[in-house]
């Protein structure tokens, strides 16, 4: 059944600095939406259902404010960041092809100007969970968390500060050709991301998300109905989440630490789609931090972790000329952080050939989501 | 299913750590630039705890260094609590 579901439209809002837009987020999630459905050449009323992650936009509002049909399916999968993006596709995937639905829309929407930002610690005055053993001691954000799994990473296969950086000036070189990229117009060099402040070392400033307003989706129906769309259909040839005995845990107190809990997500991916790494020419990696995004690759075998240094050195990330462009939108760095939904996107178009850095004639383009929490998550697109 | 204790060795080594710098919360302006260690337990390498360090520069702390816990009581709006660190050894 896996893989019957096709992608016929994709759409987002304006993207802004956090704080710069003039809409709510729930109006940037129906703005973005209906952006996709009429790429689709559909209508609202052709929607019967919504996937997302960690999203407060409710089909229960988006389906009255904008008039969709009756909803047969909701989903949203676990995971506490962008580990989920991926996933929530292949929910849509799973209801489309098992029949629960037939035209389902995947969504996120994220205004951290409206609501909290992520990069701050909040105003709990309590810790609970994993939290618990960290808290006290002042490790109260993602970017730390994701540092101190990235400093043992580079302390164990040899990861250099180099390249950390080159995850960024591939993000900032792509997003420089990309209209829709905050960053557009704003190119960054090599010494102006190692002249940038420590946020949590081994992160400076340019190794971390930044902080955005925004929404980005897709739209998921059946190969039947999408000879009724406007566009060519996209493949979705396999998806897969995962969370790998022993890479759960408290105090990372986890066995396999650090991962990027992305292991057993590759092994499951090429097994469903029956080709392998080197057979995708580009790929999107959710970028929270640098770190975790080295450690995605690797994980999801590109190459091995001992060899991330001259796998991402020498341009071999870069549109042009490297050996596997990632990011080609310019990413969650370069583009937006839309909590990596954007990434989703940009796989979708360079199936469609309609990147802004299209890698020619790409058959299969990679997004994977969320490396450093869990469970992880990925989705591969093909040509129908 | 039930619950032992075990006592351990209070030393290990620092397995990893990050030095913040900026701080995510308003109570910790004057903190920064500080370290949060993982330290695994010499008596028991799988099991992790997150700490401090104290009497040691931010610069200083590296992967592999020895050291041992320190145990400090801090007040915080009149309740005390019991909070571990480690010293390098």
């Amino acid at each position: 059944v896996q893989g019957k579901a096709v992608v016929v439209g994709v759409g987002e809002s304006t993207y802004y600095k956090r704080g710069g837009a003039t809409e709510s987020e729930f109006q940037l999630a129906c703005i973005a939406i209906r952006n996709a459905l009429s790429d689709a050449g559909l209508e609202p009323s052709d929607v019967d259902g919504f996937a997302s992650y960690m999203d407060r936009n409710e089909p229960v509002r988006l389906s009255h404010a904008l008039g969709t049909g009756d909803l047969t399916f909701t989903g949203q999968t676990f995971g506490g960041g962008g580990n989920g993006a991926a996933s929530a596709v292949s929910l849509a995937d799973m209801a489309v092809s098992a029949g629960y639905a037939e035209c389902v829309v995947v969504f996120r929407a994220l205004a951290q100007g409206q609501f909290h930002r992520y990069g701050q610690a909040g105003k709990s005055r309590t810790a609970r969970g994993r939290s618990s053993f960290s808290r006290p001691y002042g490790m109260l954000s993602a970017a730390q968390t994701c540092a101190m799994q990235t400093m043992r990473y580079m302390h164990e296969y040899g990861v250099t500060q180099d390249s950390l950086a080159e995850v960024v000036l591939a993000c900032y070189e792509h997003a420089q050709r990309n209209p829709r990229a905050v960053r557009y117009g704003s190119p960054l060099t090599r010494a102006q991301y190692h002249d940038s402040r420590w946020i949590s070392e081994p992160f400076h400033l340019y190794d971390c998300c930044p902080e955005n307003d925004g929404a980005a989706a897709i739209i998921v129906t059946t190969p039947e109905k999408a000879r009724d769309c406007a566009n060519a259909p996209v493949s979705i040839v396999a998806a897969a989440q995962g969370l790998e005995r022993g890479g759960g845990g408290a105090a990372f107190t986890e066995t396999n630490f650090p991962t990027a809990h992305h292991r057993s997500v590759g092994t499951q991916l090429w097994e469903r789609a029956g080709v392998g790494p080197s057979d995708v020419p580009v790929a999107q990696f959710y970028e929270n931090f640098t770190g975790p995004v080295l450690m995605a690759i690797a994980e999801m075998g590109f190459c091995e972790p001992a060899e991330i240094n001259d796998f991402v050195g020498d341009g071999g990330i870069r549109w042009a000329g490297g050996r596997l462009p990632i990011n080609t939108s310019g990413g969650n760095l370069g583009e937006a952080y839309i909590h990596g939904f954007g990434n989703v996107v940009e796989a979708v178009r360079q199936i469609r050939g309609e990147s802004t850095c299209q890698v020619k004639d790409a058959e299969l383009s990679l997004s994977v989501s969320g490396p450093g929490f869990a469970p992880g998550s990925a989705v591969l697109f093909g040509k129908v | 299913m039930s619950f032992t204790s075990t006592e351990m060795t209070p030393t290990g080594t620092v397995y990893s750590y990050t030095v913040a710098h900026y701080p995510v919360h308003k109570a910790l302006a004057d903190a920064v630039p500080y370290t949060v260690v993982l330290i695994s337990l010499d008596d028991a390498p799988e099991i992790r705890v997150v700490g401090n360090m104290v009497d040691i520069g931010h610069d200083q702390v590296r992967i592999g260094m020895a050291v041992s816990a320190v145990w400090e009581e801090r007040t915080v709006e009149d309740e005390t609590i019991q909070l571990l660190f480690w010293t390098a050894v």
